[in-house]
């Protein structure tokens, strides 16, 4: 603190400021113990003050609980305005309105404050004489808190310093005056301090507690009842509200002058010395003993925090700068998000408009387009005009819709009950029948002679699946879709399609189960009750029937009288209409079938009985068919001749090869004896035969060819499709020609071995290849010299002779006999030399990032030419790396996260 | 079901039960979507079609980086394959082969006449005879484009003609035996193989060139990518001419005496050459031994011929053999027994393969078939011709069309084969219908993209491939004889002109980098020396004209 305040302030002056520091018992008892040891405080503080560095305070560094921090985080360059600022900054606090306030003090001990709200400057302005008037006093009075007492205490001491001031003289000011005037001229460190004690004086209860750091913030901050009931919960009964009174004397334990009841001292030695007093109490709070730390410690600690977030905030980089290094290719400018230049690219060119047609040309077009109706105006009213009618229309639409749907689920109900009725006791009923019919027609057929063949059957079968494939089934996916959309109501080729299932359907009912297409109508009903199950079940059937064609009429009203639905509906109605005749008609056929089977054949027969028709048919039809069949045979009759003779010539064929393979495996051995002719045998003479082998070639001329047998070629018909042809040549000659072109197998391979019989070229070639390899392989020399390191000449022993043999020894690399490529192939030598003028094209070492040499060597094969890739492939591979854009180029923006 | 057809039906091999059911080996237990099925099928194929070989595990790279790339890597593969296969869509035309309607059918009976009345009048046209019967027998070379025709007889009787509008292009009698003609890489350049000389004529027939390093070739071949000429002389030297610098690049003695028949394998440029003792020998310029040898015939190899994709070669003897090669396993893969021994044999883009013997040709279809795992051997012919008492001496299909070239004693027929040719070309490789100005076009980028002789190997990627010698052996390889490289010698030989070739050196160098090495402190130091003579020379001159005119005195660079 300043010497000038050491002058002029009242002595007492600083009792508030101990009764400030009492108010925080726990800090308080802190101070109290370490206030011996500077150092030792010093440390303790440290932790959380090297965090409060001026360039820390600016970098989002997290303080600790509790602690808000003022959260800048900008940029990086608000660090270097944030280094302006006053360098010791120790602490930022905020106050009650969230502000930040420091304090702290500089090297001559001067304590200043920033940032302090205008509310609390308001405060200050308060005379330090009013700033605890009677009315506080009488407000707080009920109240006991922790500087309560310091509070009177410096009332006293104040009212005692008014008649100090009288003491002084008239001209004297009062230097609690003489600080409230200066401070309204300069925010000076003294002033500040003054500041900072009224503040405490005058702030209510909770400012003052929000002076120290988080830790010290105590119960002080809670009402007292709060305090008393959290309290109460952790000591339970025992604690009573009592007990209060003894903890703030507690927390009081030091004695003061007020305690002592010197309150009015004269005497100005003492006050000198109460003043110093109160200087080292003063001292004893934690703000005195924040000493700043060695300035290279300070500096290092800074670094290390700005190091680390400048990592921080380089770190957000990294992926971009990764992906942009692994990119195969970058082109400039980068596409970035929408910050820095990039905001001012404007390629996307506006829509031209009335005010944007900025030339000639533009306005022109543009006066064209108003012209044609094409222009922007113009298109916004005809926009809105279709707009209207679009509204009108779907309007429309949803009522149509909405119809449609209804009338069609009730169709559909009505179909869907249909079959189930057929689909259950329909079949149940019909399949003994059927069954009884299929073995009827069966016997009929055999006793006809006329009994299909099972190919005939199973082609028959096949094509009823086909025709059941091709239509449009009524699982199929297009009947499902068609019903899930309703697009019968709308579509006309839908609508059709679905009727054309239906009928389809039918048919091929029918069909599958042979019956004639239209049943006899004139057969009664009575019939019904004959077998007293079915007929019940028929009766069901019926009166199922009726009940979905009574279920017909419904709402329908307006709906029905739309066009598009009385088609739609007619279509549906006729394919249900129909099933239920068909139903209803299939019962009576039933009946009829089972009683008089001579109605059951009464009109023309579909489906299998086209095949096996019966023979005692009095039908026009009919008898064509057969005759139609019988024109048939005589032609069927001839292709299949036709077939046989060429199954029976395959087969000869066959028989050919397969002779004539046994005859080559026969042959082979001779084969053998003249080509491979052992090696070791080669006599002088077949040698010296050898040697002007080139002279001696047998030529062969056409004349000498042998001919080889052709066995069948004659007993072959001749193929009447070459006949049909009529080709110019003459089929002799063609025959003939062809033979000549035929592979031809040798069977008399002897004369073959006679013409070649002097050129042993296998057993040539054998030897050569033995020779190369003998030559080419590893070997072991025998360096030793005679005479050296032994003895030569007469009288030498065997023995000795011997010993010397195998002394210098050398190995010479070769190519063993089992790693030669032709090791295995028979009638190749492969030179396995190295081919020195095709090394100058290879790469003389692995290299550098390639592990191996199939890594290294997969790399070389994809071709970059256009020659031998696409033009994709070929302009993907030589686009180059980097590809700048003409004009600026922003710099990469921030990545954003 | 598709794909285990497919499984099936790729492996006739997979075994029949007697009951006739079939082991599939992968039999599909999942239920997969048909789509999904199809594009598993769809990106099999472009695999397979367009695919670079298999992928390696990229899973178990530790490096991460080296991980992704790969990834990224393996990705471009399959993308490449798939787009290509994509880009089949692009493939216009169709080709087709004969059909036979019914069992009774047979395609090898279909004459030449029956096919010529069916196609189309501008298809039929394709067929003609050319009656040259006083200088043949007739050899003859389509150029690479398909379009024009070289005809050489025996006589001397060398003719070029556009044979699809029947334009004849130059007429020249030598005068001499012609025992070969081949066309160079475009129709302007074609060599004659003569009595004894090789020579070198352009379009108008007016003699260019005399090779007379190569004496009495009896077999010619082009290596079109790199420019050489390879031959095979009658006394057994394979000579490799680089005819864009006119040098002998290679001159190897086969050792096996006169050669009887010489091919080109178009994927790898190796030479296979038939000797009379039966085997046929591959050869590259780059080795003085054949590099391959393989025992085809037990007489003289009449005729060599090799696929387009490198993969089949066929072969036929004078032991009335034809022997079909898988060429790159060194495998035989079938054999077959000709009439009368074959003259000539030729395989066309699209793998149907001609023999000429005696009189007749007879073509073959599916002989070998590359998805095929095991070959069948085919019962019957795909076509004939012949029988007519015309001797063929050489067959040859012309490129992109459903021709094939017959030469014989009587002239040159040429014929048609329904589905010979590759219905679709490559504009990139070779146009048939380029102007002059692409002809002209692409010589320049064939030339500038021309690949050294060094390349030719067995295997033609190797290029890049790693060195596996270990470093002792490197160490041996090394000529530690050889003279050091002097770097002054060097660059002032090659200096020349006022932009000397110092000059450039530097002037590049500084531009680019700045590396200092030995060689480049060289240079400097030489640059030194040249600027002081040349301030030196200037300075002269300055005195030489006086004050007032010394400085008109040339500065020199």
């Amino acid at each position: 603190m300043g010497g000038r305040e050491a002058h002029g302030r009242p002595l007492m002056a600083a009792g508030p400021a101990k009764g400030a520091g009492n108010k925080r018992p726990r800090s308080k008892a802190k101070s109290k113990t370490t206030a011996m040891n500077a150092f030792a405080i010093a440390s303790d503080h440290h932790a959380e003050k090297t965090k409060r560095t001026p360039r820390n305070r600016g970098l989002d560094v997290d303080f600790g609980p509790g602690k808000v921090v003022d959260n800048d985080d900008e940029d990086d360059e608000d660090d270097d305005d944030e280094d302006e600022r006053p360098r010791k900054v120790r602490r930022a606090t905020r106050d009650e309105d969230g502000q930040a306030i420091e304090y702290g003090s500089d090297s001559s001990g001067n304590e200043w404050r920033v940032g302090v709200t205008g509310n609390e400057d308001d405060d200050s302005e308060i005379e330090s004489d009013e700033a605890f008037g009677e009315s506080d006093e009488e407000r707080f009075d009920g109240y006991a808190f922790g500087g309560s007492k310091a509070k009177t205490g410096k009332k006293q001491q104040e009212e005692e310093e008014d008649s100090d001031d009288e003491s002084l003289g008239s001209d004297a000011i009062d230097l609690a005056q003489a600080l409230d005037m200066s401070m309204s001229d300069d925010d000076g460190p003294e002033g500040e301090a003054a500041d900072e004690d009224s503040d405490e004086d005058s702030g209510s209860d909770e400012s003052d507690a929000d002076q120290g750091s988080s830790e010290d913030e105590d119960d002080s901050d809670i009402d007292a009842t709060g305090v008393k009931d959290f309290v109460s919960k952790f000591g339970g009964a025992a604690q009573d509200s009592e007990d209060e009174e003894p903890v703030a004397a507690q927390t009081k334990s030091k004695i003061d002058l007020k305690d002592l009841g010197l309150f009015g001292i004269k005497d100005p030695q003492l006050k000198q010395s109460v003043k110093l007093m109160t200087k080292e109490k003063k001292s004893s709070k934690p703000q005195k003993l924040d000493v700043p730390l060695a300035r290279r410690a300070q500096g290092r600690l800074d670094r290390a925090v700005a190091y680390e977030q400048t990592n921080k905030t380089l770190d957000r980089w990294t992926e971009t700068v990764k992906q942009n290094r692994r990119a195969d290719h970058l082109m400039f400018p980068l596409a970035q998000n929408e910050t820095g230049l990039a905001k001012l690219d404007n390629v996307y060119i506006q829509p031209i408009n009335q005010k944007a047609a900025t030339n000639e040309l533009e306005q022109t077009i543009l006066g064209i387009m108003e012209q044609s109706g094409l222009g922007p105006s113009e298109q916004k009213g005809q926009l809105a005009e279709d707009d209207e009618e679009q509204k009108a229309l779907s309007r429309q639409n949803i009522i149509e819709r909405r119809k449609e749907r209804e009338l069609k689920s009730r169709e559909d109900k009505r179909a869907k009950r249909l079959k189930k009725i057929k689909s259950k006791t329909f079949h149940r009923i019909h399949r003994k029948q059927r069954e009884k019919d299929d073995m009827k027609e069966h016997e009929v057929r055999v006793a006809a002679g006329e009994i299909d063949s099972e190919e005939e059957r199973e082609a028959q079968e096949r094509q009823r699946a086909t025709e059941r494939m091709g239509a449009r089934h009524r699982e199929s996916k297009w009947a499902k879709m068609a019903n899930k959309n309703g697009r019968a109501a709308w579509d006309e080729d839908v609508r059709t399609g679905i009727a054309d299932m239906a009928r389809r359907n039918e048919e091929l009912r029918r069909r599958v189960d042979g019956r004639p297409e239209k049943g006899s109508d004139d057969d009664d009903d009575s019939d019904y009750s004959a077998d007293s199950e079915e007929g019940d079940d028929r009766k069901r059937i019926l009166r199922e029937l009726e009940a979905a064609e009574n279920a017909n009429d419904g709402p329908g009203s307006k709906l029905l009288n739309l066009p598009f639905m009385k088609k739609s509906e007619a279509a549906k109605k006729k394919a249900n209409d129909e099933l239920t005749k068909q139903i209803l008609k299939q019962l009576r056929d039933e009946d009829g079938s089972d009683h008089d089977s001579d109605d059951s054949e009464a009109e023309g027969v579909v489906g299998r009985k086209t095949f096996g028709g019966p023979v005692t048919d009095a039908d026009g039809n009919n008898i064509t068919a057969l005759k139609k069949r019988k024109e048939k045979k005589p032609r069927q009759e001839e292709v299949a001749e036709a077939l046989g003779k060429i199954l029976a010539e395959k087969n000869d064929a066959e028989a050919h090869v397969a002779t004539s393979a046994t005859r080559e495996q026969v042959i082979k051995p001779t084969q053998g004896a003249w080509s491979a002719a052992p090696v070791e045998k080669v006599s002088k003479k077949q040698k010296k035969y050898k040697a002007n082998s080139g002279a001696n070639v047998l030529d062969l001329d056409s004349s000498a060819v042998v001919r080889a047998p052709e066995p069948d070629t004659k007993s072959r018909p001749k193929p009447t499709a070459t006949k049909q042809r009529g080709t110019m040549a003459d089929d002799d000659d063609a025959s003939d020609d062809g033979e000549n072109h035929m592979p031809i197998r040798f069977t008399e391979q002897e004369l073959l071995d006679k013409a070649f019989g002097g050129l042993d070229v296998v057993a040539d070639f054998e030897e050569e290849k033995r020779e190369l390899q003998d030559e080419q392989d590893e070997k072991t020399i025998d360096k030793t010299m005679p005479g050296w390191g032994s003895w030569v000449g007469e009288g030498v022993s065997k023995r000795e002779q011997k010993r010397h043999q195998g002394r210098f020894l050398e190995k010479q690399a070769g190519v063993k006999k089992t790693d030669r490529k032709d090791n295995k192939l028979k009638n190749v030598i492969v030179n396995e030399k190295r081919m020195k003028k095709n090394d100058k094209y290879l790469a003389s070492h692995l290299p550098h990032t390639y592990e191996n040499q199939t890594q290294y060597e997969r790399s070389l094969r994809l071709p970059l030419g256009p020659d031998w890739v696409t033009k994709q492939t070929f302009q993907a591979a030589t686009k180059p790396r980097v590809m700048l854009k003409q004009g600026v180029i922003a710099p990469m923006s921030r990545p954003e996260h | 079901m598709e794909v285990d057809d497919l499984e099936v039906t790729e492996r006739p091999s997979a075994k029949a039960h007697d009951n006739g059911a079939v082991t599939i080996k992968r039999a599909r237990t999942q239920l997969i979507p048909k789509h999904e099925r199809e594009r598993i099928k769809r990106n099999k194929q472009a695999h397979r079609d367009y695919g670079r070989g298999n992928g390696i595990d990229v899973k178990t790279i530790k490096d991460k980086k080296l991980r992704r790339n790969l990834k990224g890597l393996e990705q471009k593969y399959k993308q490449a394959a798939e787009s290509a296969k994509d880009a089949e869509i692009l493939l216009e035309n169709t080709s087709g082969f004969l059909e036979a309607e019914d069992e009774l059918e047979r395609t090898w009976r279909v004459t030449q006449n029956e096919i010529e009345s069916n196609v189309s009048l501008e298809v039929s046209k394709k067929r003609f005879d050319l009656k040259l019967d006083q200088l043949g027998p007739y050899q003859f070379d389509y150029d690479r484009t398909g379009r024009m025709l070289l005809l050489g007889g025996a006589r001397g009787h060398v003719a070029t003609m556009d044979w699809r509008q029947g334009k004849l292009g130059c007429e020249i009698n030598l005068q001499e035996k012609v025992r070969a003609v081949k066309y160079l890489h475009n129709t302007n350049y074609f060599s004659v193989s003569q009595k004894n000389q090789v020579y070198i004529y352009d379009s108008h027939g007016v003699e260019l060139h005399c090779l007379r390093s190569l004496q009495e070739v009896s077999h010619m071949d082009f290596l079109p990518y790199h420019y050489l000429l390879a031959t095979l002389g009658l006394t057994g030297w394979l000579k490799y001419t680089d005819v864009s610098t006119g040098k002998l690049v290679s001159e190897i003695r086969t050792g096996l005496g006169q050669p009887v028949s010489m091919a080109l394998n178009p994927w790898n440029a190796i030479v296979h050459a038939g000797h009379n003792n039966g085997t046929v020998t591959l050869w590259s310029p780059n080795s003085t031994e054949p590099l391959v040898k393989l025992l085809c015939h037990k007489g003289p190899v009449k005729s060599v011929a090799v696929d387009r994709e490198g993969r089949y070669m066929v072969s036929c003897g004078n032991d009335r053999k034809m022997a079909v090669w898988d060429i790159r396993m060194f495998r035989e893969v079938n054999s077959y027994f000709t009439r009368a021994p074959a003259s000539s044999v030729s395989i066309s883009d699209r793998g149907v393969t001609a023999v000429g013997w005696s009189t007749s040709v007879t073509l073959w279809k599916d002989l070998f078939v590359k998805h095929r795992k095991d070959q069948i051997k085919v019962d019957s012919p795909y076509m004939t011709w012949g029988g007519e008492g015309k001797s063929v001496e050489q067959v040859k299909y012309c490129p992109y069309e459903d021709v094939l070239g017959i030469g014989h004693d009587e002239g040159f027929s040429s014929i048609i084969v329904p589905g010979a040719g590759e219905a679709n070309f490559d504009a990139m490789e070779v146009n048939p219908y380029e102007t002059v100005k692409q002809r002209r076009e692409t010589e320049v980028k064939g030339l500038l993209n021309k690949l050294q002789p060094e390349m030719i190997a067995l295997d033609p990627n190797f290029i890049g491939n790693l060195d596996l010698r270990s470093d002792q052996q490197r160490r041996e390889a090394r000529d530690l004889d050889a003279k050091p490289v002097d770097i002054e010698t060097d660059i002032k030989n090659r200096m020349r002109g006022k932009n000397s070739a110092l000059r450039k050196y530097l002037r590049k160098q500084r531009a680019k980098n700045n590396i200092i090495d030995e060689k480049r402190l060289k240079v400097d130091e030489l640059w030194k020396q040249q600027q002081e003579q040349n301030q030196e020379r200037r300075q002269e001159k300055a005195a030489e004209f006086g004050p007032a005119l010394g400085r008109f005195a040339r500065k020199e660079q």
